[in-house]
């Protein structure tokens, strides 16, 4: 009797669960025979990845002192890796280089991976037709950098997929040419993202790799709304200077969140002269302006130079003291971790406050006084002081609770 | 030796979890005639500035195990020198970690000869004498 | 009708929902594998201008509810706060403990009283203390009567600053980078209100300074097979069923909520025993009624570590649990059954729950009986018994050796072979009394529900470095 006759016999002539029942016995020894195979895979492939492993750090650390020095026999170097390590390695270790540095030796690494065939390999996957494939070699070319690369990211720009396009226009941006740059700015306001998120991520890398670009865009009027705020944060963020004359242009505008902007930026980018305009924003009508000032504030107490930084101590000080009873609790929080960077005079206007009556203003005051850079013997100081000021008992024992002791 | 004593140059840890960016790091410092280590974990971290009784860290706040910033904390009463390394848009982390003892910041990518010019602007000051 | 007839109706039918469960299974297994793929793909191939180092996440509000966690609160709470996530804060709440967590808590951060200010937006039983900590300025620790997990998490979402949270059991421990990968998601698509993560078994892998640095294979068995569960669970069921939005869990053990729609929808139902599961469904409920889309998502590659009971007793009660808050959530949301007006969630992943997850153990027990009452009464039927192996447990460890096959090939999550190996006996062992001791006390909680309602009992927790939970790092 053969087995499908069998297997009918038991089913009593049920030929659906005939078949169902064989199919599982089939599929089931297919299956064990599949997890051998896995098995095997996995050893195999964790030996495999082990040896990638080695070979990349091998890579590194042979081909980085080259590349740091710009140094004329980099080309020479990379030919001893690619035989020790393998084309591999060493492509993925000159892709990241190329990432993480600027300047002349950029140029160089973009002609040796031209020359290694790993832009045409990564060219030829950007013109892939499963999507996945596309984002995967255009995120290379960007990473590749140099002529050909280019040319293929400008046509990548223009692709049916969105993920696509956002990806070409990263990989331009990492191009880092001016030319480059002007598509990436093109595909991008055509193409505006809908979310805030990758718009300030678009900009943030702008600002870091070619600021003069960012800061035409934003004069140029080009940008609508709240594009420009975003725009002119991220120059701000990045510290570029001419974060300042535009940040200025707008301190005094009518619109309130460009003068948020403004304020925001000045903080991060202004001296001294600019410290007033940023002190008469904490008696700014919005609060949101306000909170930016102290904000700013923050920043310019822990962050700027020196003299601006004692000069911001002495003249600020009163006025976020008053902050710290505005009715908005952004502003007293914001005021509150501003004073907290004050140095001492910061910290007791601090635990003054933190003994008033106005809760909402003590609670900013010792959040503030958590977060506050204070050395060990003030910490302890300022610790005790809370714990007595805020009248409760700290915590209860498990057994005073017991037996009903509230103070124990 | 004399009171006016010899200096020398602290090893300088780098935490990075980019095992090739540790290497730009490390080589630009080496480049830069200082001792270099990397570490690509905040627990590596800690273990080579316990090993190199090290006063000087370049010091990625993306860093990971853990995170950069409770890292910071975990370090803080070590009175390192600290450059904190960021990406671009990461400006905000910069006030918390100031306050936690950073006391200069760079942003990838960089020019090697700025990042060593930059640090020995901070370590000028950070010779052990002996 | 005969009862021979009756007799092979009844047959009949248990071979034909297991034929067919499996089956549905087998083809979630596929879906998974694919989707699970393309994933892989697409995370490999991620640009180092990765967008959530940049300027681009959400901050988070990480909620711990504690209750007699003594042993591991400590532990839990330094996991989470060394995580490398831009910017989050962490809430303890300290839900009536009787034993001394409140006290560890305060000598490991320094807890200082400080004054409640936030504005409770779901009701809970009282707060008595709020404090803060002068080493951890993102660190809270809330006090308060007891109240249930749900009313622990409430209470911690009326305090959170930050638009997203996640809730985290006090006795897990979560990977570095799990929140920055749960969280992408809400940065991509603004429709994601809730997102589930991957949950491993702990015991058995090696951790350090409250930090898994080699996983491992469980090494009793009854760890083992949770561990098979959970694989199983994970890849196969929720992300089919997260594709076709029709998710109704989360694991409670880690999921990230859009606090917004969390509190919208009333926040977590303090009667149900399954909080997790049943605050799903309501904010699927909740969307469709008020013609908004959400989404909850399932993804596969933050990990969190979780200690999985230890002994069969707690283990009982565990999935006693489990199964009385699945049939609470579906029944009290029972309007959504096979109802059109609620989508993919009411014809798909309702019946899916309440057909295969509720009543399959249902089935399978009384698959179990038949075949020693068959033979007591003389009408041993060795074709039923054949087929019922087949269909009913063959299948099954197919499924399994499929999904461990699928979470090997694309993620690797064991590193050594031999503990790979060792998952694939399990997956047939837990089929010899393991499954069939579930399948019972799981039926047992069609009784257990209708008498304690809301009710966790007891688990017995054990400290991370105790040698069943984990081995140390040399």
């Amino acid at each position: 009797m053969s087995l499908i006759e069998w297997f009918r016999t038991m089913a009593g002539g049920n030929d659906a669960l005939v078949v169902i029942a064989i199919g599982v016995v089939i599929l089931t020894a297919i299956v064990l025979a599949l997890s051998i195979v896995v098995l095997a895979h996995h050893v195999i492939t964790d030996r495999q990845r082990r040896l990638n492993r080695q070979r990349f750090e091998s890579a590194s650390v042979l081909l980085a002192p080259r590349l740091v020095a710009d140094s004329p026999d980099l080309e020479k170097t990379v030919e001893v890796a690619r035989t020790q390590n393998g084309d591999r390695a060493v492509a993925l270790v000159l892709r990241r280089a190329r990432y993480d540095l600027s300047g002349p030796v950029v140029d160089r690494i973009s002609a040796t991976l031209e020359r290694m065939g790993e832009v045409e390999k990564l060219v030829k996957e950007s013109q892939s037709r499963r999507e996945w494939r596309r984002i995967a070699g255009v995120r290379g070319l960007g990473e590749c950098g140099g002529a050909k690369a280019r040319a293929a990211l400008v046509v990548a720009s223009k692709d049916v997929s969105g993920e696509v396009r956002r990806a070409a226009r990263e990989g331009l941006l990492n191009d880092r040419s001016p030319e480059a740059i002007r598509v990436a700015i093109q595909s991008f306001l055509i193409d505006l993202p809908r979310r805030a998120g990758w718009r300030r991520s678009f900009y943030a890398r702008l600002a870091a790799v070619a600021a003069e670009e960012l800061t035409e865009l934003i004069e140029s009027r080009q940008l609508q709304g709240g594009e420009e705020k975003l725009a002119l944060e991220a120059l701000g963020d990045a510290g570029r200077p001419s974060a300042l004359t535009l940040a200025l242009a707008r301190v005094a505008s009518a619109d309130a969140e460009s003068r948020a902007t403004a304020i925001r930026v000045l903080g991060k980018v202004g001296g001294p002269r600019e410290l007033p305009l940023i002190i008469d924003a904490l008696d700014d009508s919005e609060w949101f302006v306000r909170a930016a000032a102290a904000r700013a504030l923050e920043w310019t107490l822990t962050l700027a130079e020196n003299d601006v930084r004692s000069e911001a101590q002495d003249h600020a000080c009163r006025r976020l003291e008053r902050c710290l009873t505005d009715r908005s609790w952004w502003v007293r929080a914001n005021a509150a971790r501003a004073l907290a960077r004050a140095g001492s005079a910061g910290v007791e206007a601090l635990l003054a406050v933190a003994e008033s009556n106005d809760r909402y203003a003590r609670d900013a005051a010792i959040a503030a006084l958590a977060m506050a850079p204070l050395a060990a013997d003030v910490r302890q100081t300022v610790r005790r002081k809370v714990e007595s000021i805020t009248n409760v008992a700290p915590f209860v024992p498990v057994a005073a609770r017991r037996r009903g002791d509230l103070f124990a | 030796m004399g009171i006016a004593g010899r200096r020398s140059k602290p090893t300088i840890v780098v935490g990075e979890s980019n095992f090739v960016t540790a290497r730009l790091l490390v080589a630009s410092l080496q480049a830069g005639g200082w001792t270099a280590v990397a570490g690509t974990t905040g627990e590596d971290v800690v273990a080579l500035i316990d090993k190199h009784a090290s006063n000087v860290l370049v010091l990625n706040l993306n860093l990971m195990q853990p995170g950069g910033i409770a890292l910071l904390r975990i370090l803080q009463s070590r009175r390192l020198k600290i450059i904190g390394v960021t990406n671009s848009g990461q400006a905000d982390m910069r006030p918390l970690a100031a306050s936690l003892g950073v006391s200069s910041f760079f942003e990838l990518p960089f020019v090697p000869s700025d990042f060593t010019t930059q640090m020995r602007n901070l370590v000028e000051h950070s010779y052990v004498t002996h | 009708m005969t009862s021979g007839t009756s007799l092979w109706l009844i047959q009949s039918a248990i071979l034909i929902y297991f034929a067919v469960i499996n089956s549905i299974y087998l083809v979630f297994t596929a879906i998974a594998f694919f989707d699970l793929l393309a994933f892989d793909r697409k995370a490999r191939r991620r640009g180092f201008g990765d967008v959530l180092s940049g300027t681009t996440y959400k901050p988070i509000s990480i909620i711990i509810p504690a209750f007699n966690e003594t042993e591991t609160i400590v532990s839990s709470v330094n996991s989470v706060l060394e995580l490398g996530y831009p910017e989050f804060e962490v809430i303890v709440v300290n839900d009536g403990s009787e034993d001394d967590t409140l006290e560890r808590l305060q000598q490991a951060y320094s807890l200082f009283p400080t004054t409640d200010t936030t504005r409770p937006q779901l009701k809970t039983n009282p707060v008595r203390h709020v404090y803060r900590s002068l080493d951890h300025p993102n660190l809270i620790v809330l006090d308060k009567d007891r109240g249930g997990k749900s009313d622990a998490l409430n209470a911690g979402i009326n305090v959170s600053n930050f638009p997203l949270f996640c809730s985290i059991d006090a006795d897990s421990l979560i990977n570095s980078d799990s929140l920055l990968r749960i969280a992408r998601p809400f940065v991509e698509d603004e429709r994601i209100v809730a997102a589930g993560g991957v949950v491993r078994v702990l015991n058995g892998s090696t951790i350090e300074n409250d930090r898994v640095v080699h996983s491992r294979a469980p090494k009793k068995l009854i760890h083992l097979c949770q561990a098979i569960e959970y694989v199983r669970g994970f890849l196969t069921g929720r992300t089919a069923l997260a594709r076709l939005n029709a998710l109704l869990i989360i694991s409670g053990a880690f999921g990230l909520f859009l606090k917004r729609a969390v509190i919208e929808a009333g926040g977590y139902h303090r009667d149900t025993v399954c909080e997790d599961m049943e605050l799903i469904v309501r904010l699927h409920r909740h969307a469709r009624e008020n013609d908004k889309q959400a989404r909850v998502i399932f993804v596969p590659d933050p990990v969190l570590w979780t200690q999985v009971p230890s002994d069969y007793r707690s283990l009982m009660r565990q999935r006693d649990r489990w199964q009385r808050g699945l049939i609470e959530s579906l029944l009290l949301h029972m309007k959504m059954f096979m109802n059109p007006k609620y989508g993919a969630v009411g014809m798909i992943g309702m019946p899916f729950y309440f057909f295969f997850e509720a009543l399959g153990p249902v089935i399978e027990v009384f698959g179990y009986i038949l075949i020693p009452t068959m033979w007591l009464f003389d009408r041993f039927d060795t074709r039923f018994a054949i087929l019922f192996f087949s269909l009913a447990i063959l299948y099954n460890i197919m499924l399994s050796l499929l999904a461990l096959i699928v979470d090997d090939l694309l993620f690797q999550r064991y590193e050594r072979a031999s503990d790979l190996l060792k998952m694939m006996f399990a997956a047939v062992l837990e089929f010899v009394g393991y499954r069939q001791i579930l399948a019972i006390r799981r039926t047992a909680a069609f009784v257990t529900v209708l008498f304690r309602k809301g009710q966790w009992g007891r688990i017995r927790r054990e400290r991370m470095t105790d040698p069943d939970v984990a081995t140390p790092a040399a």
